[in-house]
């Protein structure tokens, strides 16, 4: 035998050998065991949610001209300067009703360009997030969840255009639940598995810190555009945050992640500073007017979505574009690869369409609305690998209602309520 | 569109494969087909987690569907979808120490699992290989199983597991030479 270790790993991967008969027997155990019955969602529930805020958070690296009126820091609330209580910090965080927050993320490729994004934040359990984007400075991206008017706008400055989401009552509740970043990021430091670093000085402030090694930290960090590149491409595996708090007060004063550059691509650094905890909130912070030259970019009402209404526009301008067929994958990301793959075919063939970035967000906002539902145990299910709009009859996606039936969408996109027994006489067909 | 979601706005050709995590969440959306492929995917891996651990086929297999069927139970529990594969294997382990612990309460001693082990299935050379791939990081295993047991090329696996081909490649040349180290050190 080759002293290789490849040679030595193939020959034990042999061994080994392949049982063809494992998927059928563990697929019929699972039919047999556990029938129809949903899944926990668990702590996965939490990423969806990360995600689902696409609505709200979809801004996360944009960024805010902060206006307060004054601040209220609840020095009282921390006792003792003997050492940091790391429960205490969380129970103290996680009771904060407002904060603001700067967040500077640098990006460095290996061939040494770099690329800085700081991000101005008021968030606000009865207002909603406002989050302003600078680039060098420059202002590029605001993004507004307004919780009372039920609309996530985004404005881009550069372009003078703007997206405009309304929202459902669902999710500007969620919202107002949980609005908090910098509260999801202390929460992952001190629910995961953590090391204390000792004290230390931050601007002459004693600080006691802790650090993380857990990739669970991307997403708390980095929720939004950033957090979902992460997850939906390449989670990095060599991380490292640290968290800093005010040894007097309790309060978090600095969160830092460094994600390696594993592969020789990009590092990305990321420090969240400037802290206002259970900041009160100028009103005109959250007070919205889109300038009279900007144009919009898209518009989605996710409660059109809920009913299926714009779920079917989107699909119709796909199945416009490949002459007939759907998505294969409801994903956002691969719904931008088919339709580049469909618009690079187009190109190619002498035909140079527009990309309609409306329908495209619509489209993309589908997809996670789908994956939202299946989050929520809405048993969702798209067939668009198989079923084209010549399939009148048949079941292209589906989910469960509250009251029990489903929302069918046919091939022809057609939309039905129908009954579980009519579903699966449906999707036998 | 905010800023650095422009990265992502390009063209772009479709995977190869699906990764994990979007079977992960196919799964969770209901498409329990989805799971089989991930069935398909890791049987080699998880089988060879069980039969570290057994050292019989037979068991091995057993408890590799027992690990397939808790870790669809727990899915819904699985705090990132990507993780998939090396989450798996741990619960493929556990399983595999629950059966050896069965094995034990119900009076067969350690011999006679050992006795079961048909001839010539693994060498001491190959219980002494497996045993040190999974020791690898988590990360290093998932890409040294999917290789040499599931036969997937690096940029396949770099579908399957969300990570870059470079990734990869690092990856199981870090495992190569973490594995030499450890074998010498046995």
């Amino acid at each position: 035998m080759s002293d290789k270790i490849e040679n030595r790993l193939q020959d034990l991967g042999r061994t080994i050998g392949t049982d063809e008969t494992m998927a059928p027997r563990v697929m019929a155990r699972i039919d047999r065991a556990l029938g129809d019955q949903p899944f926990k969602t668990g702590t996965m529930k939490r990423e969806f949610q990360v995600r689902r805020l696409v609505m709200s958070r979809v801004s996360k690296l944009a960024a805010a001209a902060v206006i307060l009126i004054g601040v209220v820091v609840g020095f009282q609330a921390f006792k003792g300067t003997g050492g940091v209580s790391w429960a205490q910090v969380l129970q103290q965080v996680a009771a904060v009703r407002a904060v603001t927050y700067t967040l500077q993320a640098t990006e460095e490729t290996p061939q040494g360009q770099s690329l800085d994004i700081r991000i101005e934040t008021i968030q606000s359990s009865e207002r909603g997030i406002r989050m302003d984007a600078y680039i060098n400075d420059e202002l590029v991206n605001q993004a507004f969840t307004l919780v009372d008017e039920g609309l996530f706008v985004t404005l881009m400055t550069g372009q003078k255009l703007y997206t405009q989401v309304a929202l459902t009552e669902a999710l500007c509740e969620e919202v107002q639940r949980n609005s908090g970043d910098p509260k999801a990021i202390v929460d992952e430091f001190l629910t995961g598995p953590y090391t204390e670093l000792g004290r230390s000085e931050i601007d002459g402030i004693a600080v006691e810190g802790v650090e993380s090694q857990d990739v669970a930290l991307v997403p708390a960090f980095l929720s939004g555009p950033m957090g979902r590149l992460s997850a939906g491409s390449e989670m990095p595996d060599d991380v490292v945050g640290r968290l800093w708090v005010d040894v007097a007060t309790g309060w978090p004063v600095k969160m830092t992640l460094d994600i390696a550059g594993t592969d020789g691509g990009s590092e990305t650094h990321v420090v969240v500073t400037d802290f206002q905890w259970d900041a009160q909130i100028a009103p005109e912070a959250f007070s919205l007017e889109i300038p009279a030259d900007y144009q919009p970019l898209a518009r989605v009402d996710l409660g059109q979505m809920e009913r299926g209404v714009q779920m079917v526009e989107a699909l119709a301008y796909f199945a416009e574009l490949s002459g007939g067929t759907y998505p294969t994958k409801l994903t956002p990301v691969d719904i931008v690869g088919e339709v580049g793959a469909i618009y690079e075919k187009l190109d190619a063939a002498g035909a140079t369409p527009e990309m309609d970035d409306d329908m495209l967000i619509k489209l993309k906002y589908a997809a996670t609305y789908v994956r939202e539902l299946g989050d929520q145990g809405k048993k969702p299910a798209y067939y668009g690998d198989t079923v084209t709009s010549a399939d009148t009859g048949k079941v292209l996606l589906r989910w469960k209602l509250d009251d029990g039936r489903y929302r069918v969408i046919f091939g022809d996109l057609r939309i039905e309520d129908v009954s579980g027994s009519r579903l699966a006489e449906l999707e036998a067909k | 569109m905010p800023v650095l979601a422009l990265k992502t706005h390009s063209v772009r050709s479709l995977p190869v494969l699906q990764s994990d995590g979007e079977l992960v969440h196919a799964v969770l959306g209901g498409d329990r087909k989805a799971f089989a492929l991930l069935v398909r995917r890791y049987e080699q891996s998880v089988r060879a987690a069980a039969m570290s651990v057994l050292r019989d086929t037979h068991l091995a297999q057993d408890a590799a569907q027992d690990a397939f069927v808790k870790a669809y139970e727990k899915l819904g529990s699985l705090r990132r979808a990507g993780a998939f594969g090396p989450w798996l294997l741990k619960i493929a382990r556990r399983c595999a120490l629950d059966m050896a612990g069965d094995r034990r309460e119900a009076a067969l001693p350690d011999d006679d699992i050992a006795a079961a082990r048909p001839a010539g299935l693994l060498d001491e050379d190959k219980e002494r290989l497996l045993a040190a791939v999974l020791e690898l990081r988590e990360s290093e295993r998932q890409v040294v199983t999917l290789r040499y047991f599931g036969g997937y090329s690096v940029k396949e696996i770099a579908d399957i597991a969300g990570r870059s081909v470079g990734t990869v490649t690092k990856q199981l040349s870090r495992a190569h030479r973490r594995l030499r180290v450890l074998l010498k050190e046995a």
